[in-house]
C-alpha cells in the first residue's frame, strides 16, 4: 500500500516538474567508525515527503528532481544528517547519537552550538525528564547533570528538591535562578508540567550566567518550554497510571513484648540509680511500668502482672491490640496523568498547543496534588522583516498538604515513627474490645480514653485527625514571554519582549472541631491568599556579522523588572458545626493582616561573541544592575564574564587523526553578584509594626540600618577539556574555582546590644571542584543499541573568612579552613563497661589532655566529619533493543555524613511512649557489658546529639527506570496513526544506604527527621501520535 | 534611509524610560527607625510593642516553651521545690537544673528576651526628650515606662545569671547598656548593677509622680509598678527599711482580694486587683505555648493534657492550714499517686487560652512590708500585715500573734503559699540562701533527678550564652559563671 502511494507520488511530482531534470542517486548507508551497514534508515527528499528505506545492506535509490536537493537520513539512534546531493552516489556514515557534534543549547539570551560555549552548561533534554512520574521537574534532577547536588525533597506530591549548582555559594540562599523561557520566573515550580518542556539548561560559570547579573551567582537553570515546528500539524495524546508507596521504609523498630521489657529496665534502672535498692526497684518497675506509660496495658493480665520481677514479659499474657499505625496511616497513592499536544506550522507560522491533567496522590491519605494545565506558544513572520511570537500559559493546581514535617505530633511521619508499639490506632476497652460509633465504625484511640492518659503525644491521633483537618493549598500560575523582532538592516535587528508571571496562592488551614489542637477553639481556620505579579521588559539591539572567517554576534541592550507581592491572611476560630471551614461561621477573630512588597531592578546589557574560522572563540558578557534592595549609593553594580575556547581538532595538524572526532579547550572567568540578601530593604533601619498591645499598636526594633549592604560577589574561573573519539566515546572534564567574597552574613553580635545579629558583607567562601562527563556508545549492534553516560561531580568547600574567629550555626562550626557544613559535635567515645553509661571525650580547656566523660556537659565538640558528598553523580543507560527503549538512571552520592536524627529518637533511655530502634537490644547489661550501646535508665542524655549519630551518607538510588515499546511501523500505518509507544516507568525504586529508614539525600546540610519521605512511583502509559 | 527612521521609531516607542523613585521601595509591615520617634505617640507604641513581646512567644512555631517573661517566671519556680513536674517535657529540664549551661536554650532564651526589651526601651530613653511635642507630662510619663521596663529587665537578669546581692556585690553581674551600640559591654558588678536599677527605678518614680497620669491599661507600667518594683529591689538587696516603705506606698489604693476572687482562677486583671499585670485575648494568646498552657488543668493544654502535668508540693500542702481556702483550691482525689492538682491558675470556667497572666499584686507587697518589718524587729507591724493577709485567706478568724522568734518563718511560708507559681520561689532561696529539698514530698526522682541542692549551688545560676562569649569582646571564657 505504501508503496503504491510512493509510486503515485513519484508520477505526480514527476509531472508536476515536468521541466526540472530528473536524476537518480544511490548510495550505501554504514555506521561511522564500524562500517557496518544500516537498514532502515529513512531517506527524505528535505521540504517534500519523498523518500525511502535503506535496505538490509544499508542500500537505497532515489531518483531526484529539482535545484540542489538536500537528503535527510534519519534513522533511531543514529544523529540526523542532510546533506546536499552532488553526482549520482551518496554513501553516509551515521554518527551515534550520543556523539552530539552541532547540540544546540539554550543560553542566556540566545541559543549556541555547545561545541562552541566558551562558558560552561549542561543540557537536559525534556524527553529525558518526561520519563519521571513527577509534577516538579526539579525532583528529576539529581544524577542528570554534573556538579548539580538536588534533595530527595518532600514526598508529598507538588514540592520542589532543593537544588545547588557547584557547591554552596553562600551562608543564606544559595538555590539558583530560575529562567522560564528567557526571563526570571518567579511562579511556582510545580505549575510546569514535565510534557511542556524542551529542554533544561543548567548555567554554571559566571561568564554563562553573568548576563543575569546581581541574582545569578548561584547558577542558572534555564528552561524552555516547547515550540512548533514548521511541517504538518502532529496531535500527540498521553495517558499514564501509576501507583506510589514509600521509598524509604521505618526504621526497624521494638515489638510490644520487647517495649514493655525494656521500658520496665529503665524504670528499674532509674530508681536504682536514685538510690533504691535493687529488689524494691525491681517490684517498683513492675508495679509502675502501666502507669507510667499511661496506663496502656496491651495485655490480657493486671497491670503489675506483665513484667514480671525478673523484667521478663509475663508468658501467659496474650495481646488484646496490636494495630500497625504504618498501615493505618499510609495509602497506596495513585497517579493519573493525561497531557494532549499539538504542534506545527507553515513557513510563517508556527505554534504549540497543549493542555493536561494530572491527578497525584500521596501516600498519607488527604495528601494530593491535582493540576490542570494549558500553554499556547504561537511565531509568526508578521513582515518580511518583523516576526513576533507569544507564549502562554496558564496552570491551576490544588495541594492537599497535610502536617508532614517538623516536630508537630500532627506530622504522620513524626507520630508513626516515635510512638511505641504498645500503643492503639483505635480505641479499646480494657478487655480489648474496639469501640465503635452508633453507625459501626471504630472510634480512634485519642490517649485519653479509659482514664489512660497516652504517655506520646495525649490527645493527638493523626488518623482522626487528617479526615477532618484541612490543609489544602491553591497555586494559579500564569506566564506570558512574547517578543517582537525587527531586522532593521542585514544583520541588525532590535528585539523587544516582555514577560511577566502571575501566582495566585490561596490556603485554607483547619483545624477540627472535634479532635486534636482545634478542639479547644471548637475548631480554626486560617486563610492565606497572596497575590505575586512580576514582569520583565527589555529592548535588545542584535548585530552579526562577519569578514573573512571572522565573526561577530553582538547584542546591547535594556531591561527592567519589577516584582509586586501582595498578601492577606486571617484566622477565626470558633466553629458552630464540624462541615464549616470558611471564616464566616467562625465566631472568634484570631489574627489577620496583609503586607506588600515591592522589588525592582533596572539593568543595561553587552553581549559580543567572536569566532574565527570556527576554530577560536571569544565571548564577552555584561551586565550593569541597579537593585532596590540596596542604598542609593550602593544600589548599582556592574557585573561581567569572559571566555575562550579552541577546538584543536579543527586544526590543520590534527587532520590526520580520524580516530579524534573533536577535541576543544575552554576558559571563563567573571564577576557577578547575588542579591538574596533575605530582605527586599536591606539597608533600612526597621521596627516590625503589629506587636500590638490588646488595643494599642505596638512596634518592635527589627533591623539595624546598614546602609552600604550590597550584594555578594562572585569570582569564577572555569576550565575545560572536551574530546569524542571513534565516534563512540566522549569526555566533558570542567575544572573550576569559584570565589565568593563579600558574602551577606548575619553578623553576630552579643545579644545582650539588644540584636542577635547584623547584616554586612563580610564572609568569604570558596568551591574548587570539578565535573566530569563521560559518554560513550557500550554497545551497537544491528538490533541493540546501548549508551551510557556517568557524570560526576566533586567540589571542596572552604570557608576564606568570617567575621569572627568561628560561629556555631547547630550541629556545624564555621571556621576559616572548614566548610560550611562540618560537624561540630561530642564525640562518642563508647560505653563504660562497668555502668553502662556513655562515654563522652573531652579535651581539658587548661592542660589540653584528652579523657572520657559520663557527664554530657563536660564533653567536648570536635569536628566529626562533612555533611558534603565527596563525589555525586549519575550514571545513565539508554538502550534500544528492537523496538523498545529502556533508559536507566543510577543517583549517587559517595561519602560524607548524614545526622540520623530518626534514628537517634529512637536511641533513648526509657522515655515513655517513644519507641526503640531494635539496636536497643544489644544495649548494655550486666552480662551484655561490652555492648557499645548504653544501658537504658531513663538518663536523657544518653541520646543527645553526639558521633554515635552520624552516619555514612553514601548512597545509591536506582533513580528511574523507563521502559518503552514502540509499536512496529506495520501497526501504526494500519491503524492510521503516526505512533503508539507503550511506557512502564518506575521512580525511585531502590535505595542502598547505610540504614534501613535513613535517606541521606533528604538535606543538603546532613540533617534527616521526620519527614514526607520520598515516593516510589510505578506506572503505565501509552503515548499515541496522531 | 528607511531603515534608520525604523529603527529610531521602534526604539522610541519601546524603550521604557524609568524614573527615579522605580528603585526606591519601602516595606508595609515595618517602619523606618526615624518615622518612630516623631511623636509621643510612636514611643509609646515602641512601649506596647515590648509589652506585647513579654507575653509572646518566640522561636519557631514549635517551641512551645519560649513565651515571655513568663515562660522565665515558670523557670523560676521549678527551680524551687513547691511545684512538682510529674512527666519529663517542655520545662522538664529546666526543672532537673538541666538547661542552664552556655548551650543550653534557656540561658539564652532569658538574655535575648530581656536585653530586647532593654534596648528598646534603651531608643525610647534617649530619644523622648527630643520628641517634638506640647506635652512635658505626656514625655516624663514615657519615659518613666521605659526606665521602669529596663529595670524590671536588668533585676531578672542580675537574679539569674548570678547569685543574690548580699555578699556577691562584687561579683561579675550582667552587661549594662543605656545606649543603642553593636559592641559589647563587659559584665558589670553586682552592685553596679544593683545601681543602675535602683537610679532607674528612683527616676521612673520621680517622673511618674511628676506627670501624674493614671495609666491607661494593667499592662503599662505606672507608679505603683515603679515604687513595686523597688521594693522588690531593695528586698534583695536587704535594705528593709526601704523595702517597707516602697511597699507599703507601692500597694496604696490596691486592696487585697478576698477569698472568692483568689479563687476565680487568676486569670483575669478585672477580677482580682492586679498591680500590674498583661492582658491577653483571643487574638493575641498564644495557646499552647503559654503559662496557662502548663500549669493550668482546666483547658487543654500541656498540663491539661497530662503531657505535663505540674502538681502542688505535697510537703508544703501538709504544712497549710485547714482552714486556708488556698488548701481547698488543691484537689487531692489522686494524692495516693502523689498528684495535687493546685486549681490556683484556672482559665477553664470563664477563659481560655485568653487567660491575662500576673505580674505584680498587692499581696507581695504586704507580704515584702512584713518580711522587712520582722527583719527590723518591728514584729507587730509586721504581725499585723500577716494578720491582715491571712483573715482573707482563711475561714476561720486567724490567731492575732505570733512568737517573735517564728514569725519571720511565717510569713516566709506565708509567702511560698500566696505566690506559689507566680515566679517567686526560685529566687527566694536565692535570696534567702536555702538550697533546694525535694525529698520527703511528691517529687518523683525519675522526672526530678535533682532531689537535693546546697545553699549557693551554682546549679541556681544561668551560664552566659556561648554566643554572647562568642561575639562580645569584653566576655570571655575567664568571666563564665561556674
Amino acid at each position: 500500500m505504501r508503496n503504491i502511494i510512493l509510486t503515485f507520488l513519484f508520477v505526480a511530482l514527476s509531472i508536476s516538474v515536468a521541466n526540472a531534470q530528473i536524476k537518480r542517486i544511490s548510495g550505501s548507508v554504514t555506521t561511522s567508525g564500524t562500517g557496518v551497514p544500516v537498514s532502515g534508515v529513512s531517506v527524505v527528499v528535505k521540504g517534500t515527503t519523498l523518500g525511502t528505506v535503506t535496505n538490509q545492506d544499508g542500500y537505497y535509490q532515489l531518483n531526484l528532481s529539482g535545484d540542489s536537493p538536500v537528503l535527510v537520513f534519519s534513522y533511531i539512534g543514529m544523529k540526523t544528517r542532510e546533506l546536499p546531493v552532488e553526482g549520482s552516489i551518496l554513501d553516509v556514515a551515521m554518527i551515534p547519537d550520543n556523539v552530539d557534534v552541532d547540540e544546540v543549547v539554550v543560553v542566556a539570551y540566545g541559543t549556541t552550538v555547545k561545541n562552541q560555549f566558551t562558558g560552561s552548561v549542561s543540557s537536559i533534554d525534556g524527553a529525558r525528564l518526561e520519563q519521571f512520574q513527577t509534577a516538579n521537574f526539579t525532583k528529576a534532577l539529581q544524577g542528570l547533570s554534573a556538579g548539580v547536588l538536588a534533595t530527595s525533597g518532600s514526598g508529598q506530591p507538588g514540592e520542589d528538591a532543593d537544588i545547588r549548582i557547584r557547591g554552596f555559594s553562600t551562608f543564606g540562599d544559595a538555590s539558583p535562578l530560575v529562567v522560564l523561557d528567557g526571563f526570571p520566573y518567579d511562579g511556582s515550580l510545580s505549575a510546569l508540567p514535565l510534557s511542556e518542556i524542551e529542554s533544561v539548561s543548567i548555567l554554571k560559570d559566571a561568564s554563562a550566567t553573568v548576563l543575569y547579573g546581581s541574582r545569578a551567582a548561584n547558577g542558572v537553570i534555564i528552561i524552555t518550554t516547547k515550540s512548533g515546528t514548521k511541517g504538518p500539524s502532529k496531535l500527540d495524546l498521553k495517558v499514564s497510571y501509576g501507583i506510589s508507596n514509600r521509598a524509604i521504609p521505618d526504621y526497624d523498630k521494638v515489638t510490644v513484648p520487647e517495649y514493655y521489657e525494656l521500658q520496665w529496665e529503665g524504670i528499674r534502672n532509674a530508681l536504682v540509680a536514685g538510690g533504691t535498692n535493687p529488689d524494691d526497684a525491681n517490684s517498683m518497675a513492675s508495679q509502675q511500668l502501666i502507669s507510667v506509660l499511661g496506663g496502656y496495658n496491651a495485655y490480657n493480665v493486671p497491670a503489675g502482672e506483665v513484667v514480671d520481677e525478673n523484667g521478663a514479659i509475663n508468658p501467659d499474657a496474650e495481646l488484646l491490640w496490636n494495630d500497625s499505625w504504618q498501615d493505618q496511616l499510609f495509602v497506596t497513592g495513585q497517579r493519573k496523568e493525561v497531557t494532549i499536544n499539538s504542534s506545527g506550522g507553515t513557513d510563517k507560522t508556527t505554534y504549540f498547543l497543549s493542555g493536561g491533567m494530572l491527578d497525584e496522590g500521596g501516600i498519607i491519605s488527604a495528601s494530593n496534588l491535582k493540576r490542570f494545565s494549558a500553554r499556547a506558544n504561537i511565531k509568526t513572520q508578521i513582515r518580511s522583516w518583523i516576526n513576533a511570537g507569544i507564549n502562554l500559559s496558564g496552570s491551576l493546581s490544588e495541594q492537599n498538604y497535610p502536617v508532614s514535617s517538623g516536630s508537630s505530633y500532627l506530622n504522620s511521619f513524626m507520630f508513626s515513627g516515635l510512638i511505641a508499639p504498645i500503643y492503639p490506632v483505635y480505641l479499646y476497652n480494657e478487655k480489648g474490645e474496639v469501640q465503635t460509633d452508633a453507625e459501626g465504625n471504630k472510634l480512634f484511640d485519642f490517649g485519653t480514653g479509659f482514664d489512660r492518659a497516652r504517655a506520646f503525644a495525649s490527645n493527638l491521633n493523626p488518623l482522626g485527625t487528617i479526615t477532618h483537618d484541612k490543609r489544602e493549598y491553591k497555586k494559579d500560575v500564569f506566564t506570558l514571554r512574547s517578543f517582537i523582532n525587527f531586522e532593521l538592516a542585514e544583520g541588525l535587528s532590535f528585539n523587544a519582549s516582555v514577560g511577566a508571571d502571575y501566582f495566585a496562592y490561596s490556603g485554607l488551614t483547619h483545624q477540627n472541631m472535634k479532635y486534636g489542637d482545634g478542639q479547644n477553639f471548637n475548631g480554626r481556620s486560617a486563610r492565606q491568599t497572596n497575590r505575586m505579579f512580576s514582569y520583565t521588559a527589555n529592548q535588545l539591539l542584535r548585530y552579526v556579522t562577519g569578514f573573512g572567517g571572522h565573526s561577530v554576534n553582538a547584542m546591547a541592550g535594556h531591561e527592567s523588572y519589577s516584582y509586586k507581592l501582595n498578601t492577606l491572611a486571617a484566622t477565626r476560630s470558633g466553629f458552630p458545626f464540624p462541615e464549616l471551614v470558611e471564616l464566616d461561621a467562625a465566631a472568634i477573630p484570631e489574627k489577620s493582616g496583609s503586607s506588600e512588597d515591592n522589588y525592582r531592578l533596572e539593568s543595561y546589557l553587552v553581549k559580543v561573541e567572536y569566532d574565527y574560522d570556527k576554530r577560536f572563540f571569544a565571548s564577552f558578557n555584561m551586565r550593569a544592575d541597579g537593585n532596590s534592595r540596596f542604598a542609593e549609593n550602593a544600589r548599582w553594580g556592574s557585573f561581567w564574564g569572559m571566555g575562550l575556547s579552541w577546538i584543536i581538532s579543527h586544526e590543520e595538524f590534527l587532520q590526520d587523526f580520524t580516530a579524534l572526532n573533536l577535541l576543544r579547550i575552554k576558559a571563563s572567568y567573571g564577576e557577578q553578584g547575588n542579591d538574596k540578601v533575605g530582605s527586599y530593604y536591606g539597608y533600612q533601619g526597621l521596627y516590625k509594626t503589629g506587636v500590638n498591645n490588646i488595643d494599642f499598636p505596638g512596634i518592635l526594633a527589627s533591623r539595624l540600618p546598614t546602609p552600604v549592604l550590597t550584594w555578594e560577589s562572585l569570582n569564577s574561573l572555569n576550565m575545560g577539556v572536551e574530546a569524542e573519539f571513534l565516534n563512540r566515546y566522549s569526555i566533558n572534564f570542567e575544572y573550576y574555582i569559584r570565589n565568593n567574597s563579600d558574602l551577606l552574613f548575619e553578623k553576630p553580635l552579643p545579644p545582650s546590644t539588644g540584636f542577635t545579629s547584623i547584616d554586612a558583607n563580610i564572609a568569604e567562601l570558596s568551591n574548587v571542584g570539578f565535573d566530569l562527563e563521560l559518554g560513550g556508545l557500550i554497545l551497537n549492534a544491528k538490533n541493540v543499541v546501548w549508551n551510557l553516560d556517568l557524570n560526576l561531580g566533586h567540589f571542596k568547600n572552604k570557608i576564606k573568612e568570617l567575621p569572627q574567629k568561628s560561629i556555631i550555626s547547630g550541629n556545624k562550626l564555621w571556621q576559616e579552613g572548614a566548610s560550611i557544613y562540618d560537624f561540630w559535635v561530642e564525640e562518642f567515645a563508647g560505653v563504660d563497661s562497668e555502668t553502662g553509661k556513655t562515654l563522652w571525650r573531652y579535651t581539658d580547656a587548661d592542660t589540653g589532655e584528652k579523657g572520657v566523660t559520663t557527664s554530657y556537659s563536660k564533653a567536648t565538640r570536635y569536628y566529626a566529619g562533612s555533611a558534603i558528598p565527596d563525589l555525586f553523580g549519575g550514571i545513565n543507560n539508554t538502550i534500544k533493543i528492537f523496538d523498545f527503549d529502556l533508559s536507566v538512571l543510577l543517583s549517587f552520592g559517595i561519602g560524607g555524613k548524614v545526622m540520623d536524627s530518626g534514628y537517634q529518637w529512637l536511641m533513648h533511655s526509657g522515655q515513655y511512649g517513644y519507641s526503640f530502634h531494635r539496636d536497643i537490644l544489644d544495649r548494655w547489661t550486666p552480662e551484655n557489658s561490652q555492648a557499645i550501646i548504653p544501658a537504658i535508665d531513663g538518663d536523657s542524655y544518653t541520646n543527645r546529639r553526639s558521633s554515635r549519630f552520624l552516619t555514612d551518607a553514601s548512597y545509591f538510588n536506582l533513580k528511574n527506570i523507563s521502559l518503552g515499546y514502540n509499536f512496529p511501523e506495520a501497526v501504526i500505518s494500519k491503524l492510521n496513526l503516526a505512533g503508539i509507544k507503550l511506557k512502564f516507568t518506575a521512580d525511585n525504586l531502590a535505595l542502598a544506604t547505610a540504614r534501613k529508614g535513613l535517606d541521606p539525600q533528604f538535606s543538603l546540610d546532613g540533617s534527616y527527621g521526620k519527614v514526607y519521605v520520598p515516593i516510589r512511583t510505578l506506572s503505565v502509559g501509552v503515548d499515541v501520535q496522531f | 534611509m528607511k531603515k534608520l527612521f525604523n529603527l529610531i521609531l521602534i526604539i522610541a516607542v519601546f524603550a521604557t524610560s524609568c524614573s527615579d523613585e522605580f528603585l526606591e521601595t519601602i516595606p508595609t509591615n515595618e517602619i523606618s527607625d526615624q518615622a518612630v520617634f516623631q511623636s509621643v505617640e510612636g514611643a509609646q507604641t515602641v512601649i506596647d510593642g515590648v509589652l506585647r513581646d513579654m507575653r509572646s512567644q518566640h522561636g519557631n512555631e514549635d517551641q512551645h516553651d519560649q513565651f515571655g517573661v513568663k515562660a522565665i517566671d515558670l523557670c523560676v519556680d521549678l527551680m524551687g521545690e513547691d511545684m512538682v513536674v510529674e512527666k519529663y517535657h517542655w520545662f522538664g529540664a529546666d526543672y532537673r537544673f538541666e538547661n542552664r549551661t552556655e548551650n543550653d536554650q534557656r540561658p539564652l532564651y532569658a538574655w535575648t528576651l530581656f536585653y530586647r526589651i532593654i534596648y528598646n526601651a534603651n531608643e525610647v530613653i534617649n530619644h523622648i526628650d527630643d520628641v517634638a511635642s506640647d506635652s512635658e507630662t505626656l514625655k516624663a510619663d514615657l519615659k518613666a515606662q521605659a526606665l521602669t521596663l529596663r529595670a524590671y529587665s536588668y533585676f531578672q537578669l542580675v537574679q539569674l545569671f548570678q547569685h543574690t546581692y548580699s555578699g556577691h556585690e562584687d561579683e561579675p553581674g550582667v552587661p549594662l547598656y543605656t545606649n543603642a551600640t553593636t559592641e559589647g559591654n563587659p559584665r558589670s558588678t553586682v552592685s553596679e548593677v544593683y545601681t543602675r536599677i535602683t537610679t532607674d527605678l528612683s527616676e521612673a518614680v520621680r517622673l511618674f509622680e511628676e506627670s501624674g497620669l493614671q495609666q491607661k491599661h494593667i499592662s503599662r507600667p505606672a507608679l505603683s509598678v515603679a515604687r513595686g518594683l523597688a521594693a522588690r529591689v531593695a528586698l534583695v538587696m536587704e535594705d528593709w527599711q526601704a523595702a517597707a516603705d516602697m511597699a507599703s506606698k507601692a500597694r496604696d489604693g490596691f486592696s487585697l482580694m478576698t477569698a472568692a476572687e483568689f479563687s476565680t482562677g487568676f486569670d483575669n486583671y478585672t477580677q482580682q486587683n492586679w498591680m500590674w499585670g498583661m492582658e491577653v485575648n483571643s487574638e493575641q494568646s498564644t495557646t499552647y505555648a503559654s503559662w496557662f498552657s502548663h500549669v493550668d488543668w482546666t483547658i487543654g493544654g500541656y498540663c491539661g493534657y497530662g503531657l505535663s502535668p505540674k502538681s502542688f508540693s505535697l510537703e508544703l500542702f501538709n504544712r497549710m492550714d485547714n482552714s486556708d481556702v488556698r488548701k481547698e483550691l488543691v484537689d487531692t482525689s489522686f494524692i495516693e499517686s502523689g498528684r495535687l492538682i493546685p486549681y490556683k491558675f484556672a482559665a477553664g470556667n470563664d477563659k481560655g487560652f485568653d487567660a491575662d497572666l500576673v505580674l505584680m499584686r498587692p499581696e507581695e507587697m504586704l507580704l515584702i512590708e512584713a518580711e522587712a518589718r520582722a527583719r527590723i524587729k518591728d514584729f507587730t507591724n509586721a504581725g499585723k500585715l500577716l494578720k491582715e493577709l491571712r483573715d482573707k485567706r482563711f475561714d476561720e478568724p486567724v490567731s492575732t500573734s505570733w512568737p517573735e522568734e517564728t514569725l519571720l518563718s511565717e510569713i516566709l511560708l506565708e509567702r511560698r503559699i500566696e505566690l506559689w507559681g507566680e515566679g517567686f520561689r526560685g529566687f527566694d532561696l536565692k535570696r534567702l540562701k536555702l538550697g533546694v529539698n525535694r525529698t520527703n514530698s511528691n517529687h518523683n526522682p525519675v522526672v526530678a533527678k535533682v532531689m537535693s541542692l546546697p545553699a549557693e549551688s551554682e546549679e541556681f545560676i544561668y551560664q552566659i550564652p556561648q554566643s554572647e562569649i562568642d561575639a562580645n569582646s569584653n566576655i570571655g571564657e575567664e568571666d563564665q559563671n561556674l
